[in-house]
């Protein structure tokens, strides 16, 4: 047998390794059952896949467990929906899907995101949904794969990328399907308005929530109230009442913290009486063209400062362990939070008023409620902030149609009609649904008179939400650190109230005609 | 048998060429057999430092997907111009500096207690091992509960000894906010310099003490002239470890204070994380990440030249 030499060696190894590292780079992607893409020309097709309900099979409850375990919805998956189309129908009566869609969004409930779409593929055959739940930088993630220009079929949207992924050319209009002009007509306005963008449709509601002021309804009566306050003058005085009586020492809890996602409050307590922090045209609004945000710091500076009620400092620090902790541990006593008034969402009553998971909670009584969100008078217009998350189509897409059907299922109706998905949302994990009339089903609301006292004004204080101002802008994250960090300095005195906000419209003004010198 | 003359001969002239060059020059074949690692350090390593420098150049805010032009240096102006940069960048060396004095004047300490030769030795040292052990968020959270305003066992501490009235904010009040973070990151990081510093004290021969004895030096006085002297050089490496760590400080900004209260805790590296990933203006934070590598670097040579004064350091 012959010697190889080190010299052979080294080249027989780097040339192997250089072939195989071309097979690798040769190699296609794995083939796939999805179909050529649909000519761009091509229009939408409305409600090709979509049958009456009066024609479909009956759906699983939205609470069920997956369809699969569900009689009717099993026995949709034998054989094509009663409205599919033909073509939709064969490829599902030879036993298997046609078309793989793709749907990215961040990592909330993924099992309970796939037992929808195995009923979404029960009850439409010929697709096959591959869903890819992003966790961590969902942003930075999806920008990448647009620039990338990789295949996605339907993609989560939040509201604050909404105006800057249009913009960009990343996302399909959606005006020209008559079904989904037919639900937008159904939402409430907040929602409509939240996902176009000059006077075009870009998606259909994932789900949808607002702020609430939570009131702990045990200390309150206590200190001798019997309901929520309903303004400022009125909360002050039930915070006074409740630290004298020493029910708890620092009776509101304000989010007070640092972030792009931070100090929500001052978006509440503006504008339920009726203020704005930037106009149209994204110029600030305060100190003086609208006195409302002054006149709510001046508030929050008193009540961190003067009437000892809101305990400044400690809300300041960030909070990774959540900042729910405040009105769910136990206070002084049984039924006690360690705050009695905190603003936060609307879905999060829920466990505030689950004895498993809230401390406060008072079994068989709804302990946590909340009224109108308190303004500087008795004739505020209680608006409340409020938030949007969409699915849309990317233009990326293999086929519009294809992606409609899926975001038609998700953000709209099933096959039955039902907005299946939407209540299912609510009844499972109590995420706002961004139509009025599934508001009127009874498993709803039968839903929601379990943790919410009063459906109606829950209803009321929906019809009252709005957009944060200037979220389109793309330097809004700047100044809004910088209110925050203004605003801090103000609550610990290093500047007034109106040094703090003059300071921060400074900046506004700074940034804004930076980035349009820069266009 | 296969000799390396006879295979050469057998090759075509321009693979012999090539083989007989690496066959004469054990350089050229220790680069082709590192060939593979460096290929990896240059995609995983200068690649993304090159593209960092990039993307500085250029205006890209994901806010804005669509926009990347090439603006030269205009990031690195805008951040030298801004209200944030003066004021991060004293943070940053205040707080640089205090931790490197923290560290230094305790890690000191420590190594000379380690040093003798007690029954608890064994049992110090591990105990002083320890914070390094734990991952820097673990420390940044266990302080964060230490020092928590309403149920923090610092308060617990001071309040049942009757040195406080009441519970108190330590990390958001601005007297007490930078003596926190600074000690919770001195607390972190002490024990790499106890480590160099036991270690050199360890190379300290015997019978110097015995003849400073003997001359009448006191323990201060053997301090000053033994051991001192002995460690001068594990004292300069503690001190370019500790100062650029410190300038690259950045968890436990973000878990203690999160850059406040107002901006009095926002370090460079916490400002090149908000505009990066909160602001989301990758370009501009690439020029605050470059502009901190700038500093270290700066401070890495100054530091370099006092050793090279030293003659600590030769080339």
């Amino acid at each position: 047998m012959s010697r190889v030499s080190r010299r052979r060696f080294v080249f027989t190894t780097a040339a192997a390794g250089s072939g195989a590292f071309l097979i690798a780079c040769g190699a296609g992607a794995p083939p796939t059952n999805t179909p050529a893409p649909a000519k761009p020309t091509e229009a939408p097709k409305p409600a090709a896949t979509t049958a009456p309900a009066a024609t479909a099979a009956p759906a699983a409850p939205p609470t069920a467990a997956p369809a699969a375990t569900s009689a009717p919805a099993a026995a949709a998956a034998t054989k094509p929906a009663a409205g599919a189309t033909p073509a939709a129908a064969a490829p599902a009566a030879a036993g298997g899907p046609t078309t793989t869609l793709t749907l990215l969004g961040w990592d909330y409930e993924p099992p309970l995101v796939k037992e929808n779409l195995d009923r979404f593929m029960q009850q439409q055959p010929q697709y096959k949904v591959d869903y890819q739940p992003i966790s961590g930088d969902y942003l930075e993630k999806l920008l990448t794969s647009f620039r990338a220009k990789t295949p996605m079929d339907v993609v989560y949207v939040r509201d604050q990328y909404h105006a800057s992924w249009v913009e960009s050319g990343f996302l399909l209009p959606l005006d020209e399907d008559d079904e989904i002009n037919a639900l937008y007509a159904d939402m409430f306005p907040y929602n409509a308005q939240q996902m176009q963008w000059k006077g075009k449709k870009y998606g259909l509601p994932y789900y949808t929530d607002f702020d609430v002021l939570a009131t702990n309804m045990k200390m309150i009566n206590d200190a001798g109230f019997d309901k929520p306050p309903a303004t400022l003058d009125e909360l002050r005085k039930m915070a006074e009442t409740i630290k004298q009586k020493k029910i708890a020492e620092y009776p509101i809890f304000m989010d007070l913290s640092k972030g792009s996602d931070a100090m929500w409050d001052y978006w509440m307590y503006t504008f339920a009486s009726g203020g704005h922090l930037l106009d149209q045209e994204g110029a600030p609004t305060y100190p003086d063209k609208d006195k409302v945000p002054l006149a709510i710091l001046e508030w929050w500076v008193a009540a961190a400062n003067d009437w000892q009620i809101v305990n400044a400092k400690a809300n300041m620090e960030p909070l990774p362990s959540g900042a729910l902790t405040a009105i769910r541990s136990q206070g002084t006593q049984p039924g006690y939070g360690t705050v009695a008034f905190m603003a936060h969402s609307r879905y999060d009553l829920e466990a505030d008023n689950a004895p498993e998971r809230s401390k406060s909670a008072i079994p068989g009584k709804i302990n946590i409620q909340f009224g109108l969100f308190p303004g500087l008078d008795a004739n505020s217009p209680h608006n409340v902030p409020a938030w949007n998350r969409y699915y849309g189509i990317p233009m990326t897409a293999k086929n519009k149609k294809d992606s409609t059907a899926l975001i038609k299922y998700l953000g709209g109706k099933d096959k039955t009609g039902q907005y299946y998905t939407a209540k299912r949302w609510w009844l499972l994990r109590a995420l706002g649904m961004a139509y009025k009339s599934p508001w009127s089903d009874p498993e709803v609301q039968e839903k929601t008179k379990k943790f919410i006292a009063d459906p109606d004004l829950m209803n009321k204080q929906n019809s009252l939400a709005i957009a944060r101002d200037g979220l389109e802008n793309p330097w809004w994250t700047d100044w809004y650190m910088d209110l925050q960090a203004n605003i801090q300095q103000a609550l610990l005195k290093q500047k007034t109230p109106r040094e703090a906000l003059q300071a921060s419209a400074n900046k506004a003004i700074q940034l804004k005609k930076d980035w349009e010198a820069k266009k | 048998m296969l000799t390396a003359d006879r295979s050469t001969q057998a090759l075509p002239a321009r693979r012999a060429s090539l083989g007989a060059r690496l066959g004469r020059s054990p350089s050229a074949f220790a680069y082709l057999l590192n060939a593979p690692a460096i290929l990896l350090l240059l995609a995983l390593v200068a690649y993304p430092i090159l593209d960092a420098f990039w993307l500085s150049l250029h205006r890209y805010n994901l806010r804005r997907p669509d926009v990347y032009d090439f603006v030269w240096l205009q990031n690195y102006v805008d951040v030298l111009t801004s209200d944030l940069f003066p004021g991060s960048l004293g943070v940053t060396l205040l707080f640089t500096f205090w931790s490197t004095v923290g560290v230094l004047v305790l890690a000191l300490g420590a190594a000379l207690v380690a040093n003798e030769k007690t029954p608890e030795q064994p049992v110090l040292r591990t105990l002083l091992l320890l914070p390094w052990a734990m991952p820097g968020v673990v420390t940044a959270l266990m302080w964060k509960w230490i020092f928590h305003p309403q149920a923090g066992a610092l308060n617990g501490l001071l309040f049942s000894l009757g040195l406080i009235p009441a519970y108190r904010s330590w990390l958001m009040a601005p007297d007490t906010s930078y003596l926190s973070i600074v000690t919770a990151n001195v607390w972190n990081t002490m024990p790499f310099s106890v480590l160099v510093l036991l270690a050199a004290l360890q190379t300290i021969p015997g019978e110097l003490y015995d003849a400073a004895k003997v001359d009448g030096a006191d323990i201060f006085g053997r301090f000053r002239y033994v051991t001192l002297p002995w460690l001068v050089h594990p004292i300069l490496i503690v001190l370019i470890v500790q100062a650029l760590g410190g300038i690259r400080i950045f968890e436990i900004i973000y878990l203690l204070t999160g850059g406040g209260p107002g901006n009095a805790s926002t370090t460079l590296g916490f400002a090149a994380y908000m505009t990066s990933f909160v602001s989301t203006d990758v370009g501009r934070g690439n020029a605050w990440a470059y502009t901190i590598a700038l500093l270290t670097f700066a401070i890495a040579v100054v530091y370099m030249r006092l050793l090279y004064g030293r003659g600590d350091i030769r080339t």
